[in-house]
């Protein structure tokens, strides 16, 4: 089975920082692979082991997603191949653009089975771009899948979580899941993984690569700020810790959250 | 300001509806705009639909057996062709999104989802969408007809408008999408034992808490204080200690309370994107650097297993 995890690649959330004026700005971020899209590429990788086949890992974005650490770690946990597509105009895209671009990617591969994708972006967090490519590619599409399993050749059998209820679901392929967070636990690579990974093919592609020729934005991006935070007191309670604790309940009374 | 002129509203939750009408209102500030609703379900849903005070109901009165509810979209997909709305509003729901992705990829648009705030300008419509596990928020303009978003739950009130006129009830044949998948059975999940959502006061667990016996301690301070317990992401999708409703944070809940205690949490972003909107904050963490201390009222710097007793029974006799 040829397997595609589309993962995205974007700064690191923890890196962000905020001006005083609520201005926030990306620049020294690190840049890693979203934190929703590791259980993906576990459950593509686990498939692959157990019933043959190979995992090809899919990202689009500006240059900024084509750095080495980040290559070798997306290789080093069971991808046998990379396939970036790179173009500056893929920087902040939104859904449309982002799942236009990975629909014609997996297009071009060819003979892709299953392609998964995180619960949502790490960075953007929409939760649209894994069921928009279902949906472009024709296939069939679901998210909030918890568990996958080959049933017979060309079929699927999934667990689906809702808010309320459970669903078992037949899923025909070729298919495009949405993963839950908690479907598996991503493996840490091993010092072998981490060695052969260097010796994996990656592609980079650019849009013309893939037959796009350009990439209208469905969305204008007017602000990004940070959102008003109530001001917090940040007062550290010292002495001994029945000191503090005293202290503490004094200030709640006082508050009247107690 | 020109008003849309006509907004669809869609859920597979009756009430849920009833909010996004309610948001639908907020867009028709000059009372020019057609609110219709989509309800796939039977007379009931359809005349508790009624009573929000919609001007047009499309019904879907039956989905066929082993489809997913989701196969509506190819049923709303014509219905989106033939009445144009300008707005569409969808339950941000698992179900609302998937919706909602299949439609924005047959229409080729980007859906802005869960969104947190949004205003109609003479140049379309603005609408506020949360970043970054909440570090920032982005505000953008949809450059695409129609509008497409979702709106989460227990943002906007339901109107139940007294002797509302009867609304034009059309009902839609339900069209079956070519490729779809088999729904071979379904279970309720036990109903959901927490609304975190509500809770006056939390106390909340982190990865200090060594072991899972030392929940009693907790359940202990949570009764003194009359608190319900959450927990960080890993305490409850990685060591599964306690449900899934009783996590907080970007994929967990999002908390009001007037009071939030956190035990041995270190403060990263996709957890207190949770707790921005609780009153008073407070954190032990035996880590004088942890990051909580910054976005907390009050901290304890000192180990959670001295300062819990010592809590309780200052607590108990206030
Ligand atoms: C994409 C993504 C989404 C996520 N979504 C969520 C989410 O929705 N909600 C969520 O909670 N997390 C989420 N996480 C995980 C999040 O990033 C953090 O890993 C998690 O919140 C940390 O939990 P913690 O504070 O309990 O554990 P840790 O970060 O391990 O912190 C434990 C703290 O306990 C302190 N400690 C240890 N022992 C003691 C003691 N005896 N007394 C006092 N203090 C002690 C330590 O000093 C440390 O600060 C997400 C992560 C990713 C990548």
């Amino acid at each position: 089975m040829k397997i595609v995890v589309c993962l995205k690649i974007a700064p690191d959330p923890e890196d962000l920082e905020i001006g005083s004026d609520g201005s926030v700005s990306t620049t020294h971020a690190e840049w890693t692979i979203g934190g929703f899209d590791l259980p993906a590429l576990e459950t593509g990788v686990r498939l692959a082991e157990m019933h043959g086949g190979k995992v090809i890992a899919l990202s689009v974005g500006p240059p900024d997603i084509n750095q080495s650490k980040i290559r070798k770690d997306i290789l080093s946990r069971g991808a046998e191949e990379l396939v970036l597509v790179v173009d500056e105009s893929l920087r902040d895209a939104s859904t449309a653009e982002t799942a236009r671009v990975l629909t014609a990617a997996i297009q071009k591969m060819g003979d892709v089975q299953l392609v998964l994708f995180g619960e949502g972006s790490a960075d953007l967090y929409f939760q649209q771009t894994g069921v928009q490519v279902g949906e472009r590619l024709g296939w069939v599409s679901l998210n909030a899948v918890r568990d996958v399993r080959l049933k017979a050749e060309g079929t699927l059998q999934v667990q689906r979580v809702l808010e309320q209820e459970i669903q078992v679901i037949e899923v025909p392929l070729p298919a495009a899941l949405s993963v839950t967070s908690d479907i598996c636990e991503p493996r840490l690579a091993s010092m072998r993984e981490i060695l052969r990974a260097s010796k994996k093919p990656v592609l980079e592609w650019s849009l013309a690569d893939v037959g796009i020729e350009s990439l209208a934005p469905s969305v204008e991006i007017l602000a990004v700020k940070a959102p008003p935070r109530t001001a917090r007191k940040a007062i550290l309670l010292d002495g001994s810790v029945e000191e503090a604790v005293r202290l503490l309940v004094s200030h709640l009374k006082k508050e009247g959250v107690l | 300001m020109i008003n849309p002129q006509r907004i669809l509203v869609v859920s597979e939750d009756v009430n849920l509806i009833g909010e996004l009408i309610g948001a639908a209102r907020r867009l028709n500030s000059e009372g020019r705009s057609v609110i219709a609703a989509v309800v796939a379900g039977d007379q009931s849903a359809v005349r508790r639909v009624a009573s929000f005070g919609v001007d047009q109901i499309y019904q879907i009165s039956q989905v066929p057996e082993g489809h997913l509810v989701e196969d509506i979209f190819l049923t709303l997909l014509e219905l989106i062709h033939q009445y144009e709305p300008a707005v569409i509003l969808i339950g941000a729901t698992t179900t609302g999104r998937l919706i909602c992705g299949r439609l924005a990829a047959r229409l080729d648009l980007s859906a802005i989802t869960d969104v947190r705030a949004f205003d109609w300008h003479k140049d379309g419509l603005k609408a506020r969408h949360m970043i970054f596990a909440g570090g920032a928020e982005r505000l953008e303009r949809p450059l695409r007809m129609p509008v497409l978003m979702s709106i989460a739950r227990g943002q906007h009130e339901v109107e139940v408008v007294p002797n509302a006129t009867s609304p034009e009830v059309v009902t839609l044949p339900f069209i079956t999408p070519q490729k779809r998948v088999v729904l071979l059975e379904r279970k309720d999940l036990p109903p959901v034992s927490v609304n975190l959502v509500d809770a006056k006061r939390v106390v909340c667990l982190g990865r200090g808490i060594a072991r899972q016996e030392d929940l009693a301690l907790v359940e202990n301070l949570a009764k003194e204080l009359g608190a319900e317990i959450a927990c960080t992401r890993p305490l409850s999708e990685g060591l599964g200690w306690l449900p899934r409703e009783r996590y907080i944070g970007i994929s967990g809940a999002h908390i009001r309370s007037d009071l939030y205690i956190g035990l041995g949490v270190s403060g990263q972003v996709q957890h207190t994107v949770g707790i921005t909107d609780a009153k008073v904050i407070v954190a032990v963490n035996r880590d004088p650097d942890a990051p909580i201390f910054k976005q907390a009222d009050y901290g304890i710097a000192a180990d959670l297993y001295q300062v819990l007793p010592a809590l309780i029974q200052a607590i108990q006799t206030v």
